[in-house]
C-alpha cells in the first residue's frame, strides 16, 4: 500500500464512488439518479482497472454503463415523470431500518473485523495466509495477461457455471419476448 | 545551470512512466483537437467538388488565400462570438453536460490508438500507445458505448419534442450497430489471437499469397471489413445513417436547441470519434502504422546506420505516425464522399439493416472464420 499514484487514484475513486452513491439515492429527478449511477459505474470500472482486472473494467463499461443503463435511461426519458408524481410520502420506518442496516454492513465490511470474517475459510481452500481471492492460486497464463486468464478460468474451471448462466439468460430473453408479444396480441384483439 | 539540468534529467529518469504517459496523452489530444478544424475544411471543399462548385477559398492567413484553409479559424471565431443561451425550462445541468460528454468521450477514445511502435529515450523504451490496457481495443468499444449518453442527454434536456425523439432514435441506432461492430471484429481476434492492437499490427507486416499482398486484415477477412465500415458510419451518425441529425427530417434532431460553441463541441466529439474509429479500422484491417512488407523493427535497423540507435527509433516512429495518419485519411475521405453521394436511410430501414441484415451476416462470418481458423490451427 505504498503512497504512489495508483493508491491515491484508487482512494480518490473509491471516495467519489461512495459519495456519488449517496448522492444518487437523494435525487429528485430519475434521470439525474440514472446519470449519477452511470458515473458510479465508470468509477468502479476505473477501480477494477487499477486492480489489474482490465477485462472486468472494459466489460463493466461496455455492458453495464453502456447497454443496461442506456435502456434504463431510455425508459426514464420517454416516461419523463416529474418528481411530484413520484414521491409517495416521507421516509418510512422500514426505510430507516434498512438504511441503518446498510450503514452497519458497510462499517463491518470496511474494517478489519469484517475482513477477518470474510477471509476465515480461505486457508482451507489453499490460499496462503494474507492472500485473498484477488490473487489467483494458479494462473494459466502469465500474470499480466488478464483477458487470457479470465477466459481460461471461465472455460476450464467454471465451464458448468458458464453454460448454466447462459441458459438463464436465454430464458430471460425468451420470457421478455413472450411478455411483449402477449401485450401486443391483447391490444390487437381489443382493437 | 548544470545543476538544474542534472536535477531535471534525474527527475525525468525516475518518473519516466508518468512523464511518458502525460506526453503521449498530450500528443493524442493534440491530434484529436486538430481533426475537427481540418475536417471542417475538408468536408466543405470536398462537398463543393462533388457538387461541381468551389467551396470556401477566400479566407486565408497573412494575406495568402491558401485554398481557404483559414475558413475553420474564421468559423471558430464567429462561433465564439455568437450568443450563448440555455432554453427556458430546459434541464440546465444536463443541457450543458451533453456536449461536454460527447467531446470528452471523443478525446478519451483516441487515447487507445497506437500512434507508433515505440521510442527509446535515454535508455527507456516507451510504448507509443497512450492507454494500453490488457483488454486491447475493448477500451475503444467502451468509450463508444459511453458516447451514446451525449446524444441521449442532449435530446432529453432540450425541452423539445423533436430533440427528444431525435436523441432517442440516435441512441437506439448507436447501440444497435455496436453489436454488429463487435461481432465484426471478433474474427480478427481469432485470426491474430490477441486483443492487443500493437500485436495485431506487428502480425500484419508479413506478406500473403506468395508476396503479392501484404498480410493485412482486409485481405484475411473482407466481410469483417465491410461490416465494420458500415457500422462505423452508423456509430458516428454519419450519412447514410444520420437520420438523428438530418436536416430535413427532424430539424437537426437532438442538436436543434444548441447553438454556437456548444454545437461545435458536438462536432468536435463527432469528428474525434470518426477519427478514432477510422484509426481503429486501419490498425485492425490496414496494417496500422507500418509500411507494407516493412515491419518497424526492420525500419529501425535500416535507419540506425544513418542516425544513431535512439534517434532511429524517433524517426521510425515519426514515419509510423505519418503512415497511420495517411491511412486514416483514406477513411475520413470515404466518410465525406459517402455523405454527399448516398441518400439517407429511413429509420425503420436503418434498424432493419442493423438487426436483420448485418447482425446475422456478422454471426455467420464469426462462425465460418472460427471454423477456418480452428482447422488451420489444428493442422
Amino acid at each position: 500500500m505504498q503512497m504512489d499514484l495508483n493508491f491515491i487514484a484508487f482512494v480518490v475513486m473509491g471516495l467519489a464512488a461512495t459519495i456519488l452513491s449517496g448522492v444518487m439515492i437523494t435525487r429528485r429527478w430519475p434521470v439525474s439518479a440514472a446519470m449519477v449511477l452511470i458515473a458510479v459505474m465508470t468509477l468502479l470500472a476505473g477501480m477494477f482497472g487499477l486492480l489489474e482486472a482490465h477485462f472486468a473494467a472494459a466489460a463493466q463499461i461496455i455492458v453495464y454503463a453502456g447497454a443496461i443503463m442506456v435502456v434504463f435511461v431510455f425508459v426514464m426519458m420517454l416516461l419523463n415523470l416529474p418528481p411530484e408524481e413520484l414521491r409517495y410520502g416521507g421516509v418510512t420506518w422500514g426505510e430507516m431500518v434498512l438504511i441503518s442496516l446498510g450503514v452497519l454492513v458497510a462499517i463491518v465490511l470496511g474494517t478489519q473485523v469484517g475482513q477477518g470474517l470474510l477471509t476465515q475459510g480461505l486457508e482451507s481452500m489453499g490460499y496462503a495466509p494474507g492472500q485473498t481471492p484477488a490473487h489467483a492460486k494458479s494462473l494459466y497464463f502469465a500474470a499480466d495477461e488478464n483477458v487470457k486468464n479470465v477466459a481460461a478460468t471461465m472455460f476450464v474451471d467454471y465451464l458448468w457455471a458458464f453454460e448454466l448462466v447462459s441458459f438463464l439468460i436465454l430464458a430471460a430473453v425468451i420470457g421478455s419476448i413472450v411478455i411483449a408479444k402477449k401485450r401486443s396480441a391483447e391490444n390487437a384483439n381489443a382493437a | 545551470m548544470e545543476g538544474t539540468v542534472g536535477v531535471v534529467t534525474q527527475f525525468l529518469d525516475s518518473n519516466i512512466g508518468l512523464v511518458a504517459a502525460l506526453g503521449k496523452i498530450a500528443l493524442a489530444l493534440v491530434i484529436a483537437l486538430q481533426v475537427a478544424p481540418i475536417m471542417v475544411w475538408v468536408e466543405r471543399r470536398q462537398a463543393a467538388f462533388i457538387q461541381r462548385r468551389i467551396g470556401p477559398n477566400r479566407v486565408g492567413l497573412f494575406g495568402f488565400k491558401l485554398f481557404g484553409l483559414g475558413q475553420p479559424l474564421a468559423d471558430t471565431i464567429k462561433l465564439l462570438f455568437k450568443e450563448d443561451f440555455v432554453p427556458k425550462q430546459a434541464n440546465k445541468f444536463f443541457y450543458i453536460l451533453a456536449p461536454i460528454v460527447t467531446a470528452v468521450i471523443g478525446l478519451v477514445a483516441i487515447q487507445g490508438i497506437p500512434l507508433a511502435k515505440e521510442i527509446v529515450v535515454g535508455g527507456h523504451t516507451i510504448n507509443m500507445q497512450p492507454v494500453n490496457l490488457n483488454a486491447g481495443f475493448l477500451y475503444l468499444f467502451a468509450m463508444s458505448a459511453l458516447g451514446v449518453y451525449g446524444v441521449a442527454l442532449a435530446g432529453w434536456s432540450s425541452n423539445n419534442k423533436y430533440a427528444l425523439l431525435g436523441g432517442l432514435r440516435a441512441s437506439a441506432q448507436m447501440i444497435s450497430y455496436e453489436i454488429a461492430m463487435g461481432l465484426a471484429l471478433l474474427p480478427m481476434v481469432f485470426i491474430y489471437g490477441t486483443l492487443d492492437l500493437q500485436t495485431m499490427i506487428a502480425a500484419q507486416s508479413d506478406s500473403l499469397l506468395f508476396g503479392v499482398l501484404p498480410n493485412w486484415g482486409i485481405f484475411l477477412s473482407p466481410i469483417s471489413f465491410v461490416i465494420f465500415v458500415i457500422t462505423m458510419f452508423a456509430e458516428t451518425n454519419r450519412l447514410p445513417f444520420d437520420l438523428a441529425e438530418g436536416e430535413a427530417e427532424l430539424v437537426a434532431g437532438f442538436l436543434v436547441e444548441y447553438g454556437s460553441m456548444r454545437w461545435s463541441l458536438f462536432f468536435l466529439g463527432e469528428y474525434a470519434m470518426m477519427f478514432t474509429l477510422s484509426a481503429l479500422t486501419t490498425c485492425v484491417f490496414l496494417g496500422g502504422y507500418e509500411i507494407p512488407w516493412l515491419s518497424q523493427t526492420e525500419l529501425v535497423a535500416l535507419l540506425t546506420p544513418i542516425f544513431s540507435a535512439e534517434p532511429a527509433t524517433w524517426v521510425a516512429s515519426l514515419i509510423g505516425l505519418t503512415v497511420l495518419l495517411a491511412k486514416t485519411a483514406i477513411f475520413m475521405f470515404l466518410f465525406v464522399q459517402a455523405r454527399f453521394t448516398l441518400p439517407r436511410f429511413r429509420y425503420d430501414q436503418l434498424m432493419r439493416v442493423g438487426w436483420v441484415y448485418l447482425l446475422p451476416l456478422a454471426l455467420v462470418n464469426v462462425v465460418v472464420l472460427a471454423l477456418i481458423v480452428g482447422i488451420m490451427r489444428l493442422t
